[in-house]
């Protein structure tokens, strides 16, 4: 394999040409105004060192009944010369995915996560959107529709298409979303806020068809937060005026909210509005402790602040079930991930979901 | 008057009588317990020990993960990774785990520093991703699953080569613990492997005892020179409710599986394979177990005979005071059932201490002939106690049946002072049912074995022609008293004592037939082995001296046979090759393979010079000019089969057959047969250069050496002894030696057998002396009167049992001779595909015989001495 | 008929003063039971005695004793010239295959050997005579006790006085001095059992052999010359 290294020192010194920035360890920080070309950069960057596949969504089967899901692909890269090998089990990257389901209407949470390395069972093309970790995947196949493949457990099995709604949306800076002061925290953040979901569910043996949609985030990046930072709360809603919105808040040691939390706008025609920590205002209402990890997550949440029109809102968002938690077993980081329905006057007005990280111990430290 | 009930009285005559006779004679009470209590713990150790030696193969990655619903192979040996991508797609969503597993075999150095490796004791090191095995804590139970993901996994280093986990049991062995390191013998190097972790004894299922290490796949790997390569994928399916619709859809997608690629073991059961590997050794041991229980049943029976004899006037009595002759009939089937629950019981508790020694050499058999097994202790197992403990109390029953019905029909008291001749079985006497049985053997003989199942095949025909010659001979030796008795009669006018056990043997009763049926049986038995396993032995020696005739052989160090999965790697033999006192070698190359659904070897053979086909003992010699490597016109690889291969497939020379391979399916064309002791499975041979390209390992198994003229032999084993400490460096005597080392094990469990056999035959004949004196006490009485010394009566009580024996002996060693022709020519040939020279073992026939004769004669003598005292009922 | 016509038996010359057998003071019990309570007598060459008595006085143990089959506890039994106390086991056995023979109630024959084996035993047990002295003298006793033609036969196929007799010819067999007979004519009718006894007053008349009857039937006593009485363990009385 001797023409690989010679390859990546290739890659090392084009980047050095470039002059392209690197954390410590040496992985490049994501640059400015990244020029994407898609179908490729729907695909793996194995040289970053974090990147991650993330879809959440509701849908309902033929009777109404109401589910929340969550399917999420990371990658993490072990050290910086990491390229995606041919080998059965390399040694340079690691894939966990998380999967989970609610069903609202037997109150069910379930989830599953899985670790691999990159190899026979678990891989993510460079090429285009294609990753894969055990039996589940998410593949591009034609324009940007996907084919997800999932399952929790031995009870549920998710065969969905996923069809943009809308087009995609890059977050930040043409992409480039920054997560901190530290020049290293930053992403690049390509997002599909709303995906046409159909396909069939497979739960306790049955076989379901299923409607609704779905947010899908795709993040790249080589260090995630600042070291004070403890965690982030994030949501996604989808507006039933086929509006939508995304909040992060990054939190640091204090609870307070850190200034490069943002609050995204995006209009029927897919236009991004982006606002200041200043602008809105995220605030814990009611909490759920975990009996599990013994963490006590602010589920109950009140979101204040102004429209781009100038308008103020004040929503409630209300989970659709409170034991909404990935134990994080395997990864290590519990976290709260789970669907939720806005309000607005006591109305419902779109669907959202909601995560709650760090709750339970800081992230700043292990994301770093 | 109102009808006594029958049970009521039956438990009178079994309270008052028996128990208190039980009371009266605890020695005769508790031997008689002790007979049942040996006949059912060697039953039921046999049985423990065998599942003991059986389970050592259970793989710890089954242990791991829980039950794996199937295993995956590749039909042709070991499986690239490349291909198992396709596999995970072949099952699309349907949720399984699939877990590539490595193993290997690690020898623990400190023993065999002389280079004799076979002594080295070994551990299975088994290669998994250890990354990916945590994440079966979800397939699990949803309550279990967070407890188990242990703070130290997190820790694990992977993809190391050297940082290993051990089993507690292990740990404790080598005293080392986490951060320690120590030294293996891995593939043909010697590597020291760094404790990372001891697992906990509960941590995935691992037994306490099991002796295993645990390695990332990756590292083991590289580390044997395997890359990307794996013997298996177990299959794993989550737990919960819907594990049984998925098992379904699983073995529908199994089942799909394109045949030529993949071999699927969806048993459910990891030792499966081992089980069905060692089916046709279990079944004989299962037998010999029967037939060792068989022979206790005689000995019940026999025992149970005496005590009627002793208790018939007690029986006279009682028919004389009105009692029924049902009444007395069940009174003794109680008494025969308290016996056979005592003893069993009894012989349960034995049975499993037995099985503790027993399991050492069970698996020292199956460990010679099969794979690896870490056996050491055998586990009670419920199952085999119950059908121990039913086939104890049955047997007893049984046994009790005949000398009940003999009770029953004894005469009342008034009657009594008759002489009473009697007691056997009257089957015994039936000459010609004797004809029958030895015309039904010889027409069982040629007969061949039956088919059970694709995998198993079994001499059915063979064991029958053993067991009617065996009956044919037990019957028909009780007829041989008579014309002895005639031919000795010139001894009676020698002395009265002579005079006297000649008149005895003249005509026999039913116990006399009954001991020398046991006595032939006995040592039929005993000889038929000694000349399978004579025989067995010539055969290899003869082929031993011809196959091996090298200088230096080397191996891994380790257990020499297929399953050790350590390999010399093709630098060290090339670099053996060049050392410039080798005249030239031949590595060996072998891989096991799927075959018709059963397991056999393919062999390559590569010599750097020399004749390789001269170690060949030919059955089918290849025509001349014939060379490994050559192919037929149309392209077929040209090969050479063992006998047993043959055998087993049904092929010859001549035929053509397709083997599959990791590079497809091959056409063979047989050229050659020859014989091989070394393995029952059969063997394939072809060019190792061949083998090597369509098997994608270059690695030997062992090395042949043949030196130049004037080498220096030790000179040449010590250089290389340090160089390569993960090698056993044997010369050709060394060899030689161990194999018949090796072969002698194997057959360590049949002496066992064999002295339980003629001790209980021998404990049959001191019983039956007893029962003979007890029943002739009032004559004993007379030659006291008559002026016989207590000297005489001894002389003519042991000359009497001596004759017993030697008409026993003689009958025993006749049926060995056809017994033997059926173990060699019908039941090894049919179960092992050998073909052995039948060969009398004249040494240790007569061992035999002097052993037998001298342990009736000591018996008989005691019993004598016993018998000269025995006082006549005194009249008044 | 004469017995006498072959070998030379140690007890051919008697000296008259000395009786073949003297029981002097006898005592012997079992387990705590006193069987034996200080018996005495004598008895003479050829002198044939009856001893009577109920069941259970203790015949039948001085019938043992005095064949040396029981040792006494107390007092003293000669047999000839031996101390019955003092013999060696062997010598006792000695005694029983020369001086003194049994016939029982019950005949006590071997089973397994013929009627000429039963009789040629006891002769291949005293010793000295070559195997065809012995099928002679057997054939002589045969006829001695009119059976010459059941030399053949199994005791099994014999009747019950056929049985005493060739008993009677296995006891006289080796010639002895004393003829212990414990109820020999008991389990056979009278017919058979008078020709016994006849048999035996002829046999023992012609060898001048001593003999003790024990007998419940006092028509037993025709043959004898005087009888014993005993009861409780001892001689209560002498007719």
């Amino acid at each position: 394999m001797k023409w690989m290294h010679i390859l990546s020192f290739c890659f090392a010194l084009c980047a050095c040409a470039e002059d392209i920035a690197r954390t410590k360890e040496g992985f490049p920080i994501p640059t400015a105004k990244p020029q994407f070309q898609f179908p490729r950069d729907h695909g793996s960057h194995p040289e970053y060192r974090i990147e991650w596949w993330y879809i959440t969504g509701q849908f309902r089967d033929e009777q109404q009944g109401r589910y929340g899901f969550q399917a999420t692909f990371f990658r993490y890269a072990l050290n910086p010369e990491g390229r995606s090998r041919k080998d059965a089990l390399g040694q340079d990257q690691l894939y966990m995915a998380h999967m989970a389901i609610t069903d609202v209407s037997s109150q069910r949470f379930l989830y599953e996560e899985r670790l691999n390395r990159d190899g026979w069972d678990a891989h993510a093309s460079a090429k285009d959107l294609d990753v894969r970790n055990g039996n589940w995947s998410l593949k591009r196949i034609e324009k940007e529709n996907m084919h997800l493949l999932a399952s929790v457990r031995d009870a549920v099995e998710m065969d969905f298409m996923l069809s943009p709604a809308k087009p995609k949306v890059l977050f930040g800076d043409a992409g480039l979303s920054r997560k901190g002061e530290a020049p290293s925290a930053a992403s690049w953040y390509i997002t599909f806020p709303r995906l046409q979901l159909s396909g069939t569910l497979r739960l306790d043996g049955e076989e379901r068809k299923v409607r609704g949609e779905a947010w899908m985030d795709h993040e790249i990046s080589s260090s995630q937060l600042d070291k004070h930072q403890v965690g982030w709360d994030w949501i996604s809603v989808r507006f039933k005026d086929q509006t939508e919105m995304m909040i992060y808040q990054l939190r640091d040691k204090e609870g307070k909210s850190d200034p490069y939390s943002t609050l995204a706008w995006i209009d029927r025609e897919g236009k991004v509005t982006h606002m200041g920590p200043d602008q809105f205002s995220w605030t814990g209402k009611g909490t759920w402790k975990s009996e599990k990890t013994g963490a006590e997550y602010p589920i109950d949440v009140e979101l204040t602040g102004s429209r781009p029109d100038g308008r103020p809102f004040r929503f409630k968002v209300r989970p659709l079930m409170r034991a909404q938690e990935l134990s994080g077993a395997l990864g290590g980081i519990a976290y709260w991930e789970g669907a939720c329905e806005i309000l607005e006057e006591n109305e419902v007005i779109g669907e959202a979901y909601m995560e709650l990280t760090g709750y339970s111990e800081s992230l700043g430290e292990s994301l770093q | 008057m109102k009808q006594p009930r029958a049970s009521s009285m039956a438990w009178l005559q079994f309270s008052r009588l028996s128990l208190r006779h039980a009371r009266k004679a605890p020695w005769s009470t508790l031997a008689l317990l002790s007979i049942v209590a040996l006949g059912v713990a060697v039953f039921f150790s046999i049985r423990l020990a065998n599942r003991a030696a059986v389970q050592g193969f259970q793989l710890f990655s089954t242990s791991l993960s829980g039950e794996a619903e199937a295993r995956i192979s590749a039909p042709g040996g070991s499986l690239p990774m490349d291909q198992l991508p396709e596999l995970r797609s072949h099952f699309g969503s349907l949720p399984v785990t699939l877990l590539p597993v490595l193993e290997a075999t690690a020898s623990l150095p400190g023993t065999g520093q002389d280079g004799d490796g076979f002594d080295a004791e070994q551990v299975a090191v088994i290669g998994l991703d250890l990354l990916a095995l945590r994440n079966l804590i979800y397939v699990r139970e949803q309550a279990q699953y967070e407890a188990e993901a242990s703070e130290e996994w997190a820790r694990v280093d992977f993809g190391s080569q050297t940082q290993i986990h051990l089993t507690k049991a292990l740990a404790d062995q080598l005293l080392v613990d986490t951060g320690d390191s120590f030294p293996v013998i891995l593939g043909d190097t010697l590597h020291r492997l760094q404790v990372q972790t001891v697992l906990h004894p509960t941590e995935f299922q691992v037994g306490a005892s099991e002796k295993l290490i645990l390695m990332d796949l990756p590292g083991l790997q590289s580390v044997l020179g395997l890359e990307d390569r794996v013997d298996r994928v177990e299959v794993i399916l989550p737990e919960g409710k819907q594990r049984a619709a998925l098992r379904k859809r699983l073995s529908a997608a199994l089942q799909s599986l394109p045949t030529d690629r993949w071999a699927v073991d969806s048993s459910g059961n990891a030792t499966s394979s081992a089980e069905s590997m060692t089916e046709a050794f279990r079944l004989n041991l299962t037998l010999l177990s029967v037939l060792s229980l068989v022979v206790g049943l005689y000995l019940i029976l026999q025992a149970l005979e005496a005590a009627v004899v002793r208790r018939r006037s007690e029986i006279g009595v009682l028919l004389a005071l009105g009692f029924e002759r049902s009444w007395i009939r069940r009174a003794w089937l109680v008494e025969s059932l308290v016996l056979g629950l005592l003893g069993s019981s009894l012989g349960l508790a034995l049975g499993w201490l037995l099985a503790q020694a027993a399991v050492q050499a069970v698996a020292q058999t199956v460990n010679a002939l099969y794979v690896s097994t870490t056996a050491e202790a055998a586990a009670w197992h419920s199952g085999d106690a119950a059908l121990a403990f039913a086939i104890g109390v049955c047997a007893a029953l049984l046994s009790g049946w005949l000398p009940a019905r003999d009770a029953s029909r004894s005469a009342p008291v008034q009657v009594m002072r008759q002489e009473t001749r009697g007691g056997g079985i009257q089957l015994l006497d039936q000459a010609r049912f004797g004809w029958l049985c030895l015309a039904l053997g010889a027409l069982f003989y040629p007969l061949p074995a039956l088919e059970l199942g694709e995998t198993l095949r079994f001499p059915v025909f063979g064991y029958l022609a053993a067991l009617c010659w065996m009956i044919a001979a037990a019957i028909l030796c009780g007829h041989l008293f008579a014309p002895m008795a005639r031919a000795l009669h010139s001894l009676s006018d020698r002395s009265p004592a002579w005079r006297l056990t000649l008149s005895q043997l003249r005509a026999p009763t039913g116990r006399h037939k009954l001991t020398v049926a046991g006595l032939v049986v006995a040592v039929g038995m005993a000889a038929s082995m000694d000349i399978l396993i004579h025989s067995f032995e010539g055969s290899v020696t003869k082929w031993i001296q011809h196959s091996l005739r090298a200088d230096l052989f080397i191996a891994v160090q380790g257990i020499e046979n297929a399953s050790n999965r350590n390999r010399i790697s093709e630098e060290t033999w090339r670099h053996m090759a060049a050392d410039p006192q080798v005249s030239h070698l031949v590595v060996g190359h072998i891989h096991e393979q799927a075959f018709q659904q059963q397991s056999t070897f393919v062999v390559g053979l590569r010599g750097t010079g020399g004749d390789v086909m001269a170690n060949f003992l030919w059955m089918n010699e290849p025509p001349s000019g014939f060379s490994l490597g050559d192919r037929t016109a149309d392209g077929a690889i040209q090969v050479l089969i063992s006998e047993s291969f043959g055998n087993r497939f049904q092929l010859q020379v001549g035929d053509e057959f397709n083997l599959p391979s990791p590079s497809g399916v091959l056409p063979l064309h047989i050229v050659g047969r020859f014989a091989d002791y070394g393995n029952e499975r059969g063997s394939v041979v072809m060019d190792g250069e061949e083998l090597s390209r369509l098997w994608k390992d270059s690695r030997g198994l062992n090395v042949a050496v043949t030196l130049k003229e004037g080498a220096d032999l030790g000179l040449v084993r010590g250089r290389w002894m340090q160089e390569y400490p993960g090698l056993a460096i044997r010369s050709n005597r060394m060899l030689r030696e161990e194999v018949l080392r090796i072969f002698r094990e194997t057959f360590s469990v049949t002496h066992a057998l064999k002295a339980i056999g003629i001790l209980v035959a021998v404990a049959g004949l001191a019983l039956a002396l007893f029962s003979l004196l007890i029943d002739r006490r009032q004559q004993l009485q007379t030659l006291r009167e008559l002026g016989f010394t207590r000297k005489g009566i001894r002389h003519a009580v042991s000359s009497e049992g001596l004759l017993i024996t030697m008409l026993g002996l003689l009958g025993g060693l006749l049926l060995s001779l056809g017994m033997g022709s059926i173990l060699i020519f019908v039941i090894n040939r049919q179960s092992f595909g050998w073909t052995l020279s039948y060969r009398l073992p004249w040494w240790s026939m007569a061992l035999l015989a002097g052993g037998v004769l001298l342990a009736g004669w000591v018996t008989s003598i005691g019993v004598a001495q016993w018998g000269q005292r025995l006082k006549g009922e005194i009249s008044e | 008929m004469d017995l006498t016509l072959q070998a030379q038996s140690p007890s051919q010359s008697p000296s008259e003063s000395s009786p073949v057998c003297r029981v002097e003071h006898v005592l012997k019990s079992f387990d705590q039971v006193q069987v034996l309570r200080g018996v005495s007598f004598s008895i003479q060459e050829g002198e044939r005695v009856a001893l009577m008595g109920p069941s259970g006085c203790g015949k039948s143990t001085l019938l043992n004793c005095l064949s040396g089959i029981e040792e006494v506890d107390d007092g003293r039994i000669y047999v000839g010239q031996t101390e019955l106390g003092s013999a060696s086991s062997e010598a006792r056995a000695g005694l029983r295959r020369s001086e003194v023979s049994t016939v029982f109630q019950f005949f006590h024959l071997l089973p397994t050997l013929t009627a000429e084996e039963n009789i040629e035993i006891s002769l291949q047990l005293q010793g000295g005579f070559s195997a065809t002295e012995r099928k002679d003298r057997v054939q002589e006793l045969l006829e001695a006790v009119g059976l010459p033609d059941r030399a053949a036969a199994f005791p099994e196929t014999l009747s019950g006085g056929e049985r005493q007799r060739i008993a009677l010819a296995r006891a006289m067999a080796h010639r002895p001095r004393l003829l212990l007979a414990d109820e020999p004519t008991g389990s056979l009718d009278s017919v058979s059992g008078s020709r016994i006894l006849d048999l035996l007053e002829e046999l023992c008349a012609k060898h001048r052999i001593a003999m003790l009857l024990v007998t419940h039937s006092e028509e037993a006593t025709r043959i004898c010359d005087r009888c014993l009485r005993m009861q409780d363990g001892r001689l209560v009385g002498e007719a």
